[in-house]
């Protein structure tokens, strides 16, 4: 009863609008995020498979129980059973381990993805917005370039190019994901861009780099939160294309879509080694396109 | 020393061109730098391709001699600004190169294989929009019922959804399992060299032909395919026809309409859906856009002789003349389809003009 | 209202469609599925692989031909027959009469000339069939002539094993072209190589009609063959690159061959019963190379590791079960001096050991390219595996990096060979001399130059002393010692498995035989029940 009385006496805190700190006002507003999240069972929904995702990935080691690269022809391709859950690929390896191993692949390739083109869009973006002129010409240029290639089409000629690897099958699709983060930013700067707020700052005499960091970037955040969360599905899905056509991670790594492309040798005799791979990426991508539309919703209400 | 005289006079502020022409030759700037762009990256890519070409066009077993003759035949030893005036010159007269695979013209092949693309994407559009804009509007018409959830899931799931793998799962069982579908490819092998190709799209030049098994074959061929496109595009579809329409339904002259006394769907469809009608083409062009994307995967799955499996194939064995040629026409045709959404978007939309 | 009418129509055309379909091939036409994306252009002799060289040996015919049931058997062909001089330097070949092409020009002397001639100046990689007898440009129109419409007289420059001559002229690439046909083809001297790419200017039982790279191909049926019409009117090959997919289709029928399948795709055909194997023996190996020009790699305890790192058992029992036959020496099973020996099997603590000895008890680091696709892809990933357990840490590139191989720019590379000539001479040209191991020497169509491998010169003398050898008991016993000479050399070329290729038949197709030198015929199928 005491716990509840404490958790309710929280809420009461997080809820009210009788602000006693900037500090009770930001975590207010949070809260009311959280809130709306959790009304929102789709979102959610995808909130919970994200973290899950996290977890698994995290804790690798601790949930398998085989060892997702060790070989064994006699073992190779048996169906699923009490000991391999997912069954075993064609060198006998432990599918549910790889899977869980994958998840880590998976997230990686994602947040360094995303880690990578956030900042360069948003510096393009807002840069282009915020200058004009030539600038914006020519970054706008060099962006609808980039935008004027199908996505896929592009990352896998860089990749190609590149050659296979991980790293640069990371590279190959940050390449594709930076211009829609440009053309957002840039839109989110110009409604900014004559505000009374940011004119201020220019008459106290900020730099550009001050402004856009200090009074852009926190309006344009939420927007481009929301963008991203909808990408990392995206993100996910080139990954695992690139995977399949042998572009993306190598050998003896986990990677989802690879996973996939290797089993589809083994359809007709095996056909847990694509179907489960698959399932994952589908759900995952699902997840963060479902956390994404929810975020939307709470974020950014203009664009919903 | 001299110096130099700036003009007293002003400069002329009244353009000598009319506003339309000045405005023409300005899109027209913008589309050749995203061109010379877009030929910068293709031939960039293109050199860095780690496989040797010459390699691929000799064999493994060639000695040395051969290599540094055919070498110096396709010019690599110059230096690489050369090599990419050669390559302008050589696109701007349509002239792709030669295909190590396939022997042929670059630009005959894509003559060839591009149809089969378009045959696929055409078709799955139509379903796509077929069935992604009715399940828009109604899910509109109702926001917040069970049939509004429903497009949502649906359309994410179609967001999420790798296309290669649904692909791949669809032939285990509706081929593999059920005999439902053909295994892949456009039509059967042994119905090849009866159709005299006139438009090389298939099916257009069976029925011409009165080959009405070979088109029965295509269709049953190309059915797997395009649903699954489809269902890809129809995802977007229905999200965008959502959008749209609620925007619409909010609009005054809708609650008019209303006021009035309209029935439910006059409004829907006179009123609120004919005013989105200009919104969705551009819609569907870029749709359209995204599907030369998924095409790449699919028809790699499918064995779809298209330019997707064109390019894959190309840029797996180096072939650096056809992978240039495939991705620029591929960025060409998405620039032409923007553009053109882009024209009807601005001379048909009685708002904009 | 339109958009739905039009949603209802296209669900009602899916339907339709889903409708089952029944599908055979027609009885006098035959289905092949392969995968044809390296199959780059018909031109006998330009081309250097299996596919290509099935079609061009059936668009084509050669003076001589090899049944691939007697493979070193050499028999008439487009030559009636044929003498040998006394110091053995000198061939001289007799014409068949009332041959024609397809062009309906009747075969002669001159025909066989010119594509020799062709052959040996356009000096593309098939060219070693007659280069390593020491023809060349300049000496060919020498020692290659036609003294008539009916004799082609052949000087080799050095006595040779007459055997070697003769199964040079039964390889595909010295096809025998329409000289007088190609004549009007010809562009600024070119021997109208452009032409040949994608037309066809043979004898063979077949002739192509159409042939679209990577989709398919198809020839029809040479109604004046000199042997006959052949049964099956057109032959149809298409490109079905999916292993599963090509057992789905040969399943159910839809092919009837299938030429690209995975061991588990086979053991689950094999085991359904209505298609049969072949495993068609090859002269060629999956090899491992390591560089010696690395000093890790270049210790012959480290070399002798690798030896222990492959799962020989592992592999013969799983993706190798139908792409290879268990061979650790150098000549392929089924010739002169051929050996059945396997000292080697995985053993991981013994190539530890050797390690050790080695100086490397720690292992080390290096890159290791494999080709892709079945089984070269998995081979690589077992190894990789293998070697991570004795502490060695193999970055594995999958993809196509022959390029990096023939410009000694690699460490470890792993691929298979096929040769074309049905001798252990073939195979020991390119596994075991190197006249010259310089960066600038560019052998690169040996093997052992790429590995940057110093043969010793005792195999090498051995190597040539062989193929110049007469009497074929000696050279069997030349043979067998150069073999075991090999192995105990601890090569930079560790051979596991002699190369078979596998081919997929349905039981009622009838007479389609692969062949060991890739000239699989296919005027000799019929079809039953």
């Amino acid at each position: 009863m005491a716990k509840s009385a404490t958790f309710s006496k929280l809420h009461d805190w997080l809820i009210s609008e009788d602000f006693t700190s900037s500090r009770q006002a930001r975590l207010h507003s949070v809260y009311l995020g959280w809130l709306s999240l959790i009304a929102n069972p789709l979102a959610f929904a995808g909130f919970a498979v994200v973290l899950l995702l996290i977890i698994v990935a995290a804790l690798a080691p601790v949930i398998t129980v085989h060892d997702p690269f060790a070989q064994d022809f006699l073992m190779a391709l048996k169906a699923p059973s009490s000991t391999h859950w997912f069954g075993t690929d064609e060198f006998g390896r432990d599918v549910f381990s790889r899977l869980v191993y994958g998840a880590r692949t998976t997230l990686y390739i994602t947040i360094l993805v995303t880690v990578i083109v956030a900042p360069i869009g948003f510096v393009i973006g807002a840069t282009a917005g915020y200058l004009g002129g030539w600038v914006d010409v020519v970054l706008m240029r060099i962006t609808d370039i980039f935008l004027s290639f199908p996505s896929l089409v592009l990352a896998l000629a860089f990749s190609a190019a590149l050659g296979p690897g991980i790293e640069n099958a990371v590279i190959a699709i940050a390449l594709t994901v930076w211009p829609p983060i440009a053309r957002l930013a840039r839109a989110e700067t110009l409604t900014f861009r004559h505000a009374d707020f940011v004119v201020a700052a220019e008459l106290q005499g900020a730099g550009v780099g001050r402004i856009l960091l200090r009074h852009i970037v926190p309006l344009c955040a939420p927007s481009i939160i929301v963008r991203l969360t909808l990408n990392m599905s995206s993100i996910i899905l080139t990954a695992a294309g690139l995977g399949f056509l042998g572009l993306g991670a190598q050998p003896p790594m986990a990677e989802w879509g690879a996973m996939a492309a290797s089993g589809r040798q083994y359809l007709l005799d095996a056909w847990w080694l694509t179907t489960v791979p698959g399932i994952a990426i589908l759900t995952v991508s699902l997840a963060f396109n479902l956390l994404g539309d929810g975020l939307r919703d709470i974020m950014d209400p203009r664009n919903g | 020393m001299s110096i130099t005289q700036t003009s007293d006079a002003p400069p002329s502020r009244k353009s000598p061109f009319p506003k339309a022409a000045a405005k023409i030759a300005t899109s027209f700037v913008v589309i050749l730098t995203t061109l010379l762009g877009l030929m910068m990256i293709t031939f960039t890519v293109g050199r860095m391709v780690p496989a040797d070409p010459v390699i691929a066009v000799i064999g493994d077993q060639a000695d040395q001699a051969t290599y540094d003759r055919v070498y110096k035949e396709m010019g690599l030893d110059r230096p690489i600004y050369v090599q990419f005036g050669n390559y302008l010159n050589d696109v701007v007269h349509l002239d792709f190169g030669q295909s190590i695979i396939t022997k042929q013209a670059v630009s005959k092949d894509l003559a060839r294989v591009f149809p089969a693309t378009i045959e696929l994407a055409t078709l799955a559009t139509i379903i796509g929009a077929g069935l992604g804009i009715p399940l828009g509007v109604i899910a509109a018409v109702r926001k917040g019922t069970w049939v509004d959830h429903l497009a949502r899931v649906v359309g994410l799931l179609g967001y999420s959804t790798p296309i290669f793998w649904l692909g791949t799962i669809v032939i285990l069982v509706f081929y593999a399992y059920i005999g439902a579908i053909p295994p892949g490819g456009r039509i059967y092998l042994y119905d090849e060299g009866i159709v005299q190709a006139r438009t090389n799209f298939i099916l257009i030049d069976s029925a011409l032909g009165g080959h009405w098994n070979v088109f029965w074959s295509a269709l049953h061929h190309i059915i797997a395919p395009a649903v699954i496109l489809g269902y890809a595009s129809m995802a977007y579809l229905s999200r965008m026809t959502r959008s749209f329409m609620l925007e619409q339904l909010r609009q005054e002259y809708i609650l008019t309409a209303r006021a009035k006394g309209l029935g439910q769907r006059p409004i829907v469809w006179r009123h609120a859906f004919r005013n989105i009608r200009v919104q969705l083409l551009t819609v569907i062009a870029l749709a359209y856009c995204g599907l030369l994307d998924g095409t790449v995967l699919i028809e790699t799955v499918f064995a779809w002789p298209g330019l997707g499996s064109y390019l894959t194939s190309a840029l797996f064995f180096a072939d650096m003349n056809a992978v240039l040629g495939s991705v620029l026409l591929i960025g060409i045709i998405s620039i032409a389809i923007n553009l053109l959404s882009d024209i009807v978007y601005r001379f048909i939309d009685p708002r904009t003009r | 209202m339109k958009t739905l009418t039009r949603a209802l129509l296209t669900c009602a055309i899916t339907v339709a469609a889903l409708s089952p379909v029944g599908a055979a091939t027609p009885k006098d036409q035959l289905v092949i599925a392969i995968m044809m994306t390296t199959m780059r252009g018909l031109d006998p002799h330009e081309i250097n692989q299996l596919e290509a060289a099935e079609v061009v040996a059936n668009l084509y015919d050669r003076l001589i031909s090899l049944p691939p049931d007697d493979i070193t058997n050499p028999q008439p062909s487009l030559a009636e027959s044929w003498t040998i001089s006394e110091d053995g330097k000198t061939f001289t070949f007799k014409i068949r009469q009332g041959v024609t092409f397809h062009s309906g020009n009747p075969v002669t002397a001159r025909d066989v000339e010119w594509s020799l001639h062709r052959l040996v100046k356009l000096g593309l990689a098939p060219s070693t069939d007659l280069r390593q007898w020491g023809f060349s440009a300049k000496n060919v129109d020498q020692l290659i002539r036609a003294t008539d419409d009916q004799t082609l007289v052949l000087v080799t420059p050095e006595v040779w094993n007459p055997n070697l001559i003769l199964y040079s002229l039964a390889s595909y690439s010295t096809s025998i072209v329409d000289s007088k046909f190609l004549a009007s083809k010809e562009k600024d001297g070119d021997w109208a190589r452009n032409y040949l790419q994608t037309a066809d200017a043979g004898s063979g039982p077949y002739s192509l009609v159409t042939w679209r790279s990577n989709q398919l191909l198809i020839a029809d049926a040479f109604t004046d063959y000199w042997k006959g019409e052949p049964a099956m009117k057109r032959v149809y090959m298409g490109h079905v690159p999916e292993s599963s997919a090509q057992r789905l289709q040969i399943d159910a029928g839809d092919v009837d061959v299938a030429t690209r399948l995975s061991s588990t795709d086979l053991s689950g055909l094999e085991r359904d019963g209505k298609v049969t194997v072949q495993k068609v023996p090859g002269f060629g190996f999956y090899y491992l190379a390591l560089n010696q020009k690395d000093e890790i790699l270049s210790n012959p305890k480290v070399r002798e590791a690798f030896r222990y790192l492959i799962d020989y058992d592992g592999l013969a029992g799983s993706v190798m079960k139908y792409y290879g036959i268990k061979q650790q020496t150098i000549i392929p099973g089924g010739l002169p001096g051929a050996s059945t020996d396997m000292p080697y099997k995985l053993d991981i603590e013994k190539a530890k050991q050797l390690l050790a000895e080695a100086g490397y008890p720690d292992g080390f680091s290096k890159v290791y390219f494999a080709q892709p696709g079945t089984p070269e892809s998995e081979v690589g990933v077992s190894l990789q595996n293998n070697a991570a357990k004795a502490g060695i840490k193999l970055e594995l590139q999958i993809g196509d990096q022959i390029g990096k191989f023939r410009s000694r720019q690699f460490e470890l590379f792993s691929s298979r060979t096929g040769e074309r000539l049905p001798d252990p001479h073939a195979v020991l040209q390119s596994y075991a001399t190197n006249a010259n191991n310089a960066d600038d020497a560019k052998l690169a169509g040996l093997v052992a130059w790429r590995s940057a491998w110093d043969v010793p010169k005792e195999i090498q003398n051995m190597v040539t002393a062989a193929a110049h050898e007469t009497d074929q008991e000696k050279r069997d016993e030349l043979y067998a010692r150069i073999n075991q000479a090999y192995l105990r050399s601890s090569p930079a070329l560790v051979t596991s498995f002699q190369r078979t290729d596998p081919k997929a038949v349905r039981n009622e197709v009838k007479g389609y035989v692969g062949h060991p030198t890739w000239l699989t015929r296919w005027d000799t199928v019929t079809k039953g029940e």
